[in-house]
């Protein structure tokens, strides 16, 4: 019973905040940094002298179980959410101060750290889906923070968007359940799967609907209204880490549920590639033509993290390690950006890319870090995001359908210009632009606000030249589930 | 031993009419003999479930075939079980309620009668009976739906008749044409009969269905549901919600599982017929909930959508469809009610009825929005709590129907679990995350909600957690009281 703590810790300490209403902002501060450093060393501990072993937590009717089990992706992920989510814990303390009703949004926002942890160690398709709405939920609320009106019109946007594509999952789900086989994930796809069109369509049902959390076309459209109206800290644990959750469900159902052998070659496969290879233009493109930072990052992420659809969907051992590492090197990046852009408007106030010019040279650090995470979403060399790409890459040239894999590598060059245009343009308006007319106040960037984002880029600086401990990991993981 | 059956039909009409006959001192003396009554009525029944199992009674033997006797089966069981959890507990929050809304005696004195219609309904030994105390449990309900006697309640009074006699009176041609075929309305699981279905008995079935689900509130016979609403919140949350349209669906129940042989219905038009017209009432219940700004009538066609949830489980024609269906209808009694309760204790502490009204409330009604979020939860169908597993019930017996019918029925479900979080969630957020520009003063005008309207939704709100952590058992018990042993 070790590992729900991990899971219940943050959620019943976040919805106790909302019982105790703390008023005195420095016990507040105290009480999230217990609460989510407790939530670290417990989740280590649990995948650390916890892995391997299933948990039933509760058994249900017709054969549904609550079961939990930590296996390699489950600690790739829940390691990676807890280490993020500690540092924009301790960056979100300065920006949330002057937005008010501190302790309903920090509630819900140890909430989603629980269910991102409890989706991560799900060990079957009911418990994922159970954490998956808790995430919704939750995540709800941050999107709506501000109550105005148009939070309220982008928290409903995303509120459907999400239910409706978890609702789709479950249909996935329903059909499962109906051939009566035992559903905990197993390495390499559950035993008696039969390869069928049924089964392919509700595969596809399933990865379309999970995928709605990963910003996938079509059910793209709640990421680009809903994170950038949430505040920052939301916007960058949603863009970079919530949007993993809908990874996780897809891994759970392509590796451990139904099989790469069965799905290998069906029109299933091509028909999610060819799914995430629009997302991944498409994204690019929006991303270009958005004025708004924030939801020019937003877009981005649409493009990014299909990238990681793409790779998971070549059913190959390179493109899985590939989709992996831009798991890991998109949450660092993309919530280092969307740090960055909470800072940026929380310090000037200004909200449209093409009035940052002059800027950079007064918030010079601010834009430096900005420009790291850029570079590695655009895959320079020496940052991490380059390491990702190169192996999706070249994941999509060594399998089987070539047609496929060079189509694909041609949406990803070109959607990596157009990574360059958005993120770096914004670097060369911000260092070389002419002022507009911005106030001569002297910003300051306090230190609490700084250095979660300098841990980030050195983390990306450090994974982009020394890949290779993360990279043995996940050859050993790929190695177990492929085949 | 056999006459223990009756024993609570007996004591709750004897304590229905003593309510009329006796002498109070003040309205405060009827509520504490009413509230004492339902629990003694429940009390008696418990005794006569466990004592009275599997045993029948012929009270009035006519001819052969024109009997009227009951019976203690396992199907009587769940129903018996979950009304008279209920009624004691609405009972005490009725109390207080109804101090608003005056002529106390009248009032309980019909609510009690009805809850021994009720019970005389789940008892019914054959289809007679059960057609007698089904007729009955309209015109006793009656009073209390026109209870304040203002024109619209007449109205609703009035179209409430309309429909439920109409229903029956559909469903007695569906008897009669029966009864002309086989000869014994008898209640057996599996059907009395063995000879092959004809057409004749399949458009009997069909009208028996559609007679009986009006009082289901199956489209397009839905209307006097949604009016009904003006009656007190008492009335419309555990009659309306409970006792009575779980009635109907009962009795759709009973017809489908216990007068014919369901498995051979599989398959025929007359399942095709009444699953469409169910997974239509799905859709369109939950649709028209969202688009209602009025929280009882919103709450109303929940339930219409809701109450077609577990005539698809019925229309399934399989064991573990009825089981699905009962599971849900335990599920959705509970659930129901706390969120008619709570409606009412808004609109008695602020006298508002409309859905935007409900800004800030849960701030200062604290209790009422947390019970009504968790019983909200449950009835959207997020896991772990029970509707999911009713939901999860429903949608695997879908399955077993198979084909394109079989994935309507489960798209519909989806479908309607997404409006389902629609209109519930607009709720619950507006209630706790008013807008920036809402004005806080506007809450401090209201009335004190009495300490019991608020217990009576903790302890409802309490069972329905025990039912959904405790699904494994309920669903079991549900099974065996059916199946007989596993």
């Amino acid at each position: 019973m070790f590992i729900l703590l991990p899971i219940a810790v943050p959620i019943i300490l976040g919805l106790l905040m909302l019982k105790l209403k703390i008023e005195d902002s420095k016990t507040r501060k105290n009480y999230l940094l217990v609460s989510t450093s407790a939530t670290l060393i417990l989740t280590f501990i649990s995948n650390i002298y916890f892995a391997d072993q299933t948990h039933v937590i509760a058994s249900f009717p017709m054969n549904i179980d609550m079961a939990l089990n930590i296996d390699a992706i489950s600690i790739l992920f829940s390691s990676l959410f807890v280490i993020i989510w500690i540092l924009v814990t301790i960056y979100s303390f300065d920006y949330m101060s002057h937005l008010g009703h501190e302790n309903r949004f920090y509630a819900f926002f140890l909430a989603t750290l629980g269910a991102l942890i409890g989706i991560s160690y799900a060990d079957n398709l009911v418990t994922l889906y159970m954490f998956f709405e808790t995430l919704s939920l939750c995540s709800y609320i941050l999107v709506i923070h501000e109550r105005t009106h148009e939070s309220f019109i982008a928290g409903r946007k995303y509120i459907y968007y999400s239910l409706f594509g978890a609702s789709c999952g479950l249909i996935g789900i329903f059909y499962l359940y109906s051939l009566g086989i035992d559903t905990s994930f197993t390495q390499g796809g559950i035993e008696g799967i039969v390869c069928s069109n049924e089964l392919l369509f509700y595969t596809v049902l399933g990865v379309v609907g999970f995928g709605c959390k990963a910003g996938m076309f079509p059910l793209h459209g709640w990421l680009a209204v809903a994170h950038p109206i949430a505040p920052a800290p939301a916007s960058a644990i949603l863009s970079g880490l919530a949007t993993k959750a809908g990874i996780i469900a897809i891994i759970r159902i392509l590796y451990y549920t139904i099989g790469t052998d069965i799905l290998m070659g069906t029109w299933a496969q091509y028909f999610i590639l060819v799914l995430s290879m629009i997302t991944i233009f498409m994204g690019s493109m929006l991303a270009c033509r958005e004025n708004v930072l924030k939801k020019r990052l937003a877009y981005s992420t649409v493009s990014q993290v299909s990238y990681i659809i793409f790779g998971l969907f070549l059913f190959h051992k390179i493109g899985f390690i590939g989709a992996l590492l831009q798991v890991v090197f998109h949450a660092l990046a993309k919530t280092l950006l969307f740090l960055d852009a909470g800072t940026i408007i929380h310090t000037t106030h200004i909200t449209l890319c093409n009035q940052l010019g002059g800027l950079g040279g007064r918030l010079k650090h601010v834009f430096i870090l900005y420009t790291i995470g850029g570079l590695s979403l655009v895959g320079i060399p020496f940052t991490a995001g380059f390491v990702s790409k190169w192996y999706i890459a070249q994941g999509a040239l060594t399998q089987d359908n070539l047609t496929l894999g060079f189509i694909g590598v041609c949406v990803i060059m070109i959607s990596a210009a157009l990574t360059a245009l958005y993120l770096l343009g914004t670097t060369a308006i911000a260092f070389f632009g002419t002022e507009g007319n911005i106030s001569q106040e002297n910003y300051n960037v306090s230190h609490t606000m700084m250095a979660p984002m300098i841990i980030l880029a050195l983390a990306i600086v450090a994974l982009g030249i020394f890949p290779a401990p993360l990279l043995s990991f996940l050859n050993t993981l790929a190695d177990a589930v492929i085949l | 031993m056999h006459y223990v059956i009756l024993l609570p039909i007996i004591s709750a009409f004897a304590l229905g009419i003593c309510t009329f006959f006796m002498k109070f001192k003040n309205e405060k003396s009827i509520s504490k003999f009413a509230i004492i009554s339902a629990f003694f009525i429940s009390m008696v029944t418990f005794c006569t479930l466990y004592f009275g199992f599997e045993q029948s009674i012929v009270v009035l033997r006519i001819t052969e075939q024109i009997n009227f006797g009951f019976k203690v089966d396992g199907i009587s069981v769940i129903f018996a079980l979950m009304v008279s959890i209920l009624w004691p507990i609405a009972t005490i929050y009725a109390s207080q309620y109804m101090t608003h809304e005056g002529n106390l005696k009248k009032f309980f004195t019909f609510y009690t009668l009805t809850y021994g219609t009720v019970l005389a309904l789940s008892f019914s030994k054959n289809m007679l009976t059960m057609y007698l105390f089904y007729e009955m449990l309209t015109f006793i309900t009656l009073p209390l739906v026109t209870h304040n006697n203002k024109p619209r309640d007449l109205y609703a009074g009035t179209k409430y008749i309309f429909y439920s006699v109409g229903g029956a009176s559909i469903s007695f041609m569906g008897m009669m044409i029966f009864m002309f075929n086989v000869g014994n309305w008898e209640f057996v699981l599996g059907g009395i009969s063995s000879e092959p279905l004809t057409t004749d008995l399949l458009v009997a079935y069909i009208l028996m269905f559609v007679g009986f689900s009006v009082k289901a509130g199956i489209f397009p016979f839905h209307r006097w549901l949604i009016d009904a609403g003006v009656a007190p919140t008492p009335v419309t949350a555990l009659l309306h919600a409970v006792a009575v349209v779980k009635s109907g669906a009962f009795a759709v129940m009973r017809v489908t599982y216990y007068l014919f042989d369901f498995e051979s219905l599989q398959g025929t038009f007359a399942q095709q017929f009444v699953m469409i017209l169910s997974i239509i009432t799905i859709v369109f219940g939950s649709a028209m909930a969202m688009k209602s700004k009025h929280l009882k009538r919103r709450l109303a066609y929940s339930t219409v959508s809701q109450l077609s949830y577990i005539l698809l489980g019925i229309s399934t024609m399989s064991y573990i469809g009825l089981i699905a269906a009962l599971f849900h209808m335990v599920n959705h009694a509970f659930m129901k009610i706390v969120l008619f309760f709570g409606v009412g204790n808004v609109k008695f502490a602020r006298d508002k009825e409309y859905v935007t009204d409900i800004e800030g409330c849960g701030t200062v009604l604290k209790y009422t929005f947390f019970t009504f979020t968790l019983c909200s939860l449950s009835l959207i169908g997020i896991p772990p709590f029970g509707g999911f597993f009713s939901k999860f019930a429903l949608a695997q017996s879908a399955v077993g129907v198979g084909g394109s019918l079989g994935f309507f029925a489960i798209a519909a479900l989806i479908v309607s679990a997404l409006f389902t979080a629609m209109y519930l969630l607009q709720i619950i957020v507006l209630a706790y995350i008013p807008h920036n520009t809402f004005d806080c003063s506007k809450l401090e005008n209201r009335t004190v909600v009495p300490k019991q309207m608020i217990y009576t939704l903790v302890v409802l709100t309490v069972i329905m957690l025990v039912l959904s952590l405790g699904a494994n058992q309920v669903y079991n018990l549900i099974q065996i009281m059916i199946m007989g042993e596993l």
